[in-house]
């Protein structure tokens, strides 16, 4: 593909509809259960820069997005708010296809070590530099500490959560070992 | 005749029908005790027994000898004659596997010796009817009651309008043993009621004026406490449960082919056939209408199942709410699949949830249809949208558990002649159809049908 083809573009939500041939990928997505309890958040208004860019094809008067569409599953829809997506040219139907199964498989090879989710999330939580309103109203979930957020939110009972942060403490500290 | 004695003839003959204990034409018991003991006297005398048997039953001579209705005489002596009452039938195969509540063809009264003997007898000799209704005038002529009236063969046979109230007797029995019409009350085409305290209860009423020694032969043939007459499409609690498990069963396979649009129409005919049997709504292709007939937060819904005439509100039970606003949920969850991927499915569910159109659609691979009808595949079933099995069931159902007769039929949209439950005068209250649909409530609790969404019990 040739990339200097690729261009930037705001589009009304209303003027987005998912490629006939990345459909499957993208309903296989929506029936995915998720380690983490979902919330659909607003985007931020004022947030400058989208963290991912819809890929899409024109058509006519849409937009036919073939991959790259996590906004779509998360958001709470404004439909007229614009999006910055990457307009691509025209792409064959099989490659299509390909494409939008790469890009969900490609999403759930990078998940999370499931034993240790809640443990690796509440590091997380920590390590950012957001303040604890700012966890909560990003996550939608308000509790005392960023433990409990980090329980809350996959779902995870007091005694596993510890349980989970012995287990990824000696499994961090065997992984350091082995590459010393 | 005057146009307004013409417009309220109708009204008129039905008051005349009501026939109150403190009707002075009414026979007293002394006068029915002198009677019956006249009528006995003779037992081989054919046109007594007959004038007995009018008076025990009710009936007119065509109903009590008439060769189109079945009759014979028990070891005992006792008689089984059957009446002309005919209910409608249905069939198919989900429909002929579900378990009914009435299980034999025959629906019939039982006669005791005194009264089964000259009917027999008249039966057998194929006497004509007028002469023998002509016989027992002859027989009652110069016969007086208490105030003086005339005892001819109607006053005979009215005596059971005047009494039945006494022994308990529903006047939906008292039409049947008296093989009335039909069509007098349209209960009478959905109700099945126990065979046991029928005659109970026509037991009772005889004892009034035959003597103990005449009715004990009769009161000696069991009828078995299970053994239910009337309509054929009422299903017992077990059938109910078979037909919603066909439903679930189906739908686990749907979701387990991943077939979105199965699950979708089966879990709709799951939630239109669970309402349907809550607030006996007939089956219609625009079943429920729009969302917008759905009132009060759901707790109420108005129903046109048949014509104009047919409107009715009445409550929703509360499992019957659960289960329309889990759809409802359902149907928002589903529209956003379609956000971006089907604008047409989109705005279809969107019509479906702002009441711009039907609330129930089947939907197919490229659309969804205007309404409930055209169920296909494994739906196709007759069970599931046209048989009327649900009113049938759920009437039958509240009346073994003992409801209000005349507010089940408000409740099911029957209006008698005189009937004004909204008039100023009638003591009607509202609060009678929520009765009614707590009593559907615990009958649906009772069952094991899931709670509000077809995958959780």
């Amino acid at each position: 593909m040739d990339n200097n083809r690729r261009q930037m573009i705001d589009v009304p939500l209303t003027r987005l509809i998912i490629h006939p041939r990345a459909q499957p990928a993208y309903e296989f997505e929506l029936d995915l259960q998720h380690q983490c309890m979902q919330q659909t958040q607003d985007y931020p208004s004022d947030q400058a820069l989208q963290l991912e860019y819809p890929q899409v094809m024109p058509d006519n008067s849409s937009y036919q997005v073939i991959a790259g569409w996590s906004q779509l599953l998360t958001a709470r829809y404004d439909m007229n708010k614009l999006l910055t997506v990457i307009c691509v040219p025209d792409i064959e139907s099989p490659v299509v296809s390909n494409t939008a199964w790469r890009y969900v498989l490609s999403r759930m090879l990078n998940q999370v070590h499931h034993p240790t989710y809640c443990a690796q999330l509440r590091r997380a939580l920590e390590k950012s530099n957001l303040s604890h309103s700012d966890i909560e109203e990003l996550t939608g979930v308000s509790a005392k500490t960023i433990g409990a957020i980090a329980r809350k939110l996959s779902r995870t009972s007091l005694s596993t959560s510890k349980r989970q942060l012995q287990k990824l403490q000696s499994e961090r500290i065997e992984k350091m070992g082995e590459q010393l | 005749m005057s146009g307004r004695k013409q417009k309220y003839q109708g009204k008129h003959q039905k008051r005349n029908q009501k026939r109150p204990q403190s009707s002075p034409y009414r026979l007293t018991r002394s006068t029915l005790s002198e009677l019956s003991s006249f009528l006995l006297s003779d037992p081989d005398d054919l046109t007594r027994g007959l004038a007995l048997a009018k008076l025990a039953t009710g009936r007119n001579m065509r109903s009590l000898v008439d060769a189109s209705l079945d009759f014979e005489i028990l070891s005992t002596g006792v008689g089984k004659l059957s009446n002309s009452w005919r209910y409608g039938v249905a069939s198919s195969p989900i429909f002929d596997e579900a378990s009914k509540l009435v299980t034999k063809d025959d629906n019939y009264i039982l006669l005791p010796p005194c009264v089964a003997k000259p009917t027999a007898q008249a039966r057998s000799q194929s006497i004509p009817i007028d002469i023998l209704e002509s016989r027992v005038a002859r027989l009652l002529a110069g016969k007086r009651g208490p105030s003086g009236q005339l005892i001819t063969p109607n006053a005979l046979q009215r005596v059971i309008d005047f009494e039945f109230t006494t022994v308990n007797m529903t006047r939906f029995e008292r039409d049947f043993i008296a093989d009335r019409k039909m069509n007098d009350n349209m209960q009478n085409f959905y109700a099945a009621f126990s065979a046991k305290t029928l005659h109970k209860h026509h037991t009772d009423f005889m004892a009034l004026f035959l003597p103990e020694d005449e009715i004990e032969a009769y009161k000696q043939t069991s009828i078995p406490d299970d053994t239910l007459f009337g309509s054929k499409k009422a299903l017992s609690s077990h059938g109910v449960e078979y037909v919603f498990s066909q439903l679930q069963s189906a739908l686990r396979n749907a979701l387990i082919k991943e077939d979105r649009i199965a699950a979708h129409n089966i879990y709709t005919a799951y939630v239109v056939n669970l309402l349907q049997f809550a607030t006996m709504h007939r089956p219609a292709p625009d079943v429920f209408r729009t969302i917008g007939a759905f009132l009060d937060d759901f707790n109420q819904v108005e129903i046109v199942d048949k014509s104009d005439s047919s409107a009715r509100l009445v409550p929703v039970c509360q499992r019957a709410r659960q289960v329309i606003l889990h759809y409802i949920d359902y149907l928002k969850c589903y529209q956003e699949r379609f956000r971006f991927t089907n604008t047409n499915n989109y705005q279809a569910i969107d019509d479906m949830l702002s009441g711009r159109s039907n609330l129930f659609r089947i939907q197919t691979a490229s659309t969804f249809l205007p309404n409930f009808d055209h169920l296909r595949g494994y739906l196709s079933d007759a069970v599931f949208r046209s048989i009327n099995w649900h009113r049938h069931t759920m009437a039958s159902l509240l009346i073994q558990s003992d409801v209000d007769r005349d507010v089940l039929a408000a409740f099911m949209g029957h209006r008698q002649a005189l009937d004004s439950p909204t008039k100023s005068s009638s003591t009607f209250r509202y609060q009678q159809l929520l009765d009614i649909s707590e009593r559907v409530d615990h009958i649906m609790e009772a069952l094991a049908l899931p709670k509000s969404s077809l995958m959780s019990k």
